[in-house]
């Protein structure tokens, strides 16, 4: 895994890596990676991935409404809020 | 009797005979953790105060009769704190609703006393990723306690906590309670609901059970199992009566070995004590034979592939606007989710967050994710087949005991690859328990675990295999400290 795709799933992840990180990353995750490329070479045929849920049936509830967390709940843990919404930077410029 | 280091079951009988009361149970613990926590440290927070509060209402006919139970860090209990052992969420997150797990005891008398220490989001096999505080084993205060859910592992084996919760998504429950000489039980996928459990990676997590006997496992089990629907994943299997009671003999049971199980990579140690379980298990009655089970030398790849693009995605949540940690002055949007994320998360999260966004990423997807399925696919079939010959799938829980603390944390394959025998029931969904099974003969002894798969929702016939290894052997009896 070279510096610079590194950066780039950085970006890709939210992650802002300092230069360190990305130079402990690199070997790190290369030697995670020579691990990793051990099932590449395995030819396995499409038929072998069973894509239906293994153990369960019933992957829906039935579509009745129940309470949930009330606004002031929900908000209780927000790093910032005002009046009962999570605050984020602005996004559009309005005059 | 202690009355911090007794069982679930004896403690219950004492409190329905009006002997004791929880209250002094509670007490007792709160007393040792003061005694004994500074240096085992598997404790994040117990509030006495609370405990003792909750415990005043006890009922005694419930199945825990108000007996406290110590929780992992990633599992909402409403009112608690909830770091998952990292600075994104400590001090700044406080559970607003239990998880089901929660619920379900509660209802069955528990008293929750403690949260517990583990990797950050359940990242590792240490809990040295914890970004809070890290864990020693009560064996050997220079040892890893194992992980992720270290903390739930050192309490039980330290007296500190009558047993807890922990999660295993590739042997966190299981590999932990091998390095502390505890009973540690991960259920069936889709036994106990995820609800209210903190998503590391959502197709393997499982809630489950560490304790010191295995009836108090099969007890916490019994409890929490069973459908949600809050848990589009929770299975509607009914759940069986899971105590096993009393069993002796092992007769008419076979017991698979993997013949791709390296010998060469499990230490000499806990090839000694595996090989001398295997003796004790024949002389219970037991067969033991070989199965194949080829694609589990490729099990540890395709976790480190599955795992980590899972996490990648399910940890996208924490980006600094609806809790947690939230960076100064966010220039934009942008910004403000990456250096939120940046200064929240520890180097093993971003490693896997990281190895995550690239297996999903555009021209590697097919060459590594969709191998990675196929891997799993193929590995639950070789288990089918395997059950068609054994009973139950017999391994080391860890290729080694445990190892020194700061041994492997620049080296992550070398941490990784600690959960070789664990993690191939966790892509098959099987449920898998370790039992104590003896000792290194080192000059500080270490406990050694082996581990038990069975078939999928066959957590009655595991227990009673378990029980039957338990009740014939003295290993669960031994303990870290000298018994007041």
């Amino acid at each position: 895994m070279t510096r610079l795709s590194l950066e780039h799933l950085a970006k890709l992840s939210r992650l802002d890596l300092d230069a360190h990180e990305i130079s402990v990353f690199e070997g790190q995750l290369d030697r995670v990676m020579t691990l990793i490329d051990s099932i590449r070479s395995l030819d396995l045929p499409e038929d072998t991935y069973d894509a239906a849920p293994p153990l369960c049936a019933d992957l829906l509830r039935d579509d009745e409404a129940h309470p949930g967390l009330g606004a002031g709940e929900a908000i209780a843990n927000a790093p910032a809020a005002a009046r009962e919404q999570f605050s984020v930077p602005r996004v559009l410029d309005v005059d | 009797m202690d009355l911090s280091t007794a069982s679930l079951f004896s403690l219950r009988d004492l409190i329905r005979r009006k002997e004791i009361h929880p209250r002094e149970v509670v007490t007792a613990l709160a007393e040792r953790i003061a005694a004994r926590d500074s240096g085992t440290r598997a404790f994040l927070q117990a509030d006495t105060e609370r405990a003792l509060a909750e415990v005043e209402n006890f009922d005694p006919e419930t199945p825990l009769a108000g007996l406290p139970i110590a929780i992992k860090d990633n599992i909402n209990v409403l009112g608690h704190p909830c770091s998952c052992g990292s600075r994104f969420l400590a001090g700044k997150y406080t559970a607003p609703y239990d998880a089901t797990a929660a619920v379900r005891l509660r209802r069955a008398g528990a008293t929750f006393f403690g949260r517990l220490n583990m990797d950050e989001f359940a990242m590792g096999s240490s809990t040295e990723n914890s970004a809070l505080q890290a864990t020693t084993n009560p064996w050997d205060p220079t040892r890893v306690p194992g992980g992720s859910s270290g903390g739930s592992a050192a309490a039980v084996a330290d007296g500190t906590a009558l047993a807890a919760l922990g999660s295993d998504t590739g042997g966190s429950i299981r590999q932990p309670a091998s390095f502390c000489g505890v009973v540690g039980m991960k259920p069936t996928y889709g036994r106990v609901s995820r609800y209210g459990l903190v998503a590391y990676a959502s197709s393997l997590d499982q809630i489950g059970p560490l304790s010191r006997t295995v009836d108090d496992a099969a007890l916490l089990l019994e409890i929490m199992a069973g459908h949600d629907p809050h848990d589009s994943t929770s299975a509607r299997e009914p759940v069986d009566s899971l105590v096993p009671g009393s069993v002796e003999d092992l007769k008419g049971i076979t017991f698979g070995i993997p013949r791709e199980m390296d010998r060469e990579a499990v230490a000499p140690s806990v090839l000694k004590v595996f090989d001398e379980a295997c003796d004790h298990l024949r002389s219970l009655g037991a067969e033991l034979c070989d199965v194949d089970l080829p694609a589990s030398t490729h099990a540890v790849a395709a976790y480190y592939v599955i795992a980590p693009a899972e996490a990648s995605t399910n940890l996208a949540r924490f980006d600094g606007v609806r809790y947690g940690l939230r960076c100064e002055s966010p220039a934009d949007t942008l910004d403000l989710h990456t250096r939120s994320r940046e200064g929240g998360f520890g180097p093993e999260v971003k490693r896997r967050i990281l190895l995550g966004t690239f297996v999903l990423s555009s021209g590697f997807y097919d060459a590594y994710y969709q191998t990675a399925l196929k891997v799993r696919s193929l590995l639950r079939r070789e288990y089918a087949t395997a059950f068609s010959r054994a009973d139950f799938i017999l391994t080391p829980t860890a290729p080694e005991p445990a190892f020194p603390l700061g041994d492997r944390t620049s080296d992550p394959v070398s941490m990784y690859l600690s959960d070789l025998f664990t993690i191939p029931a966790n892509l098959a969904g099987l449920p898998s328990i370790s039992v104590p099974a003896g000792f290194t003969v080192d000059e500080r002894p270490l406990p050694v675990g082996i581990q038990i798969t069975g078939r999928a929702f066959a957590e009655a016939s595991l227990l009673r295999a378990a029980k039957a290894y338990e009740s014939t052997t003295p290993w669960h009896q031994q303990f870290p400290y000298k018994e007041d």
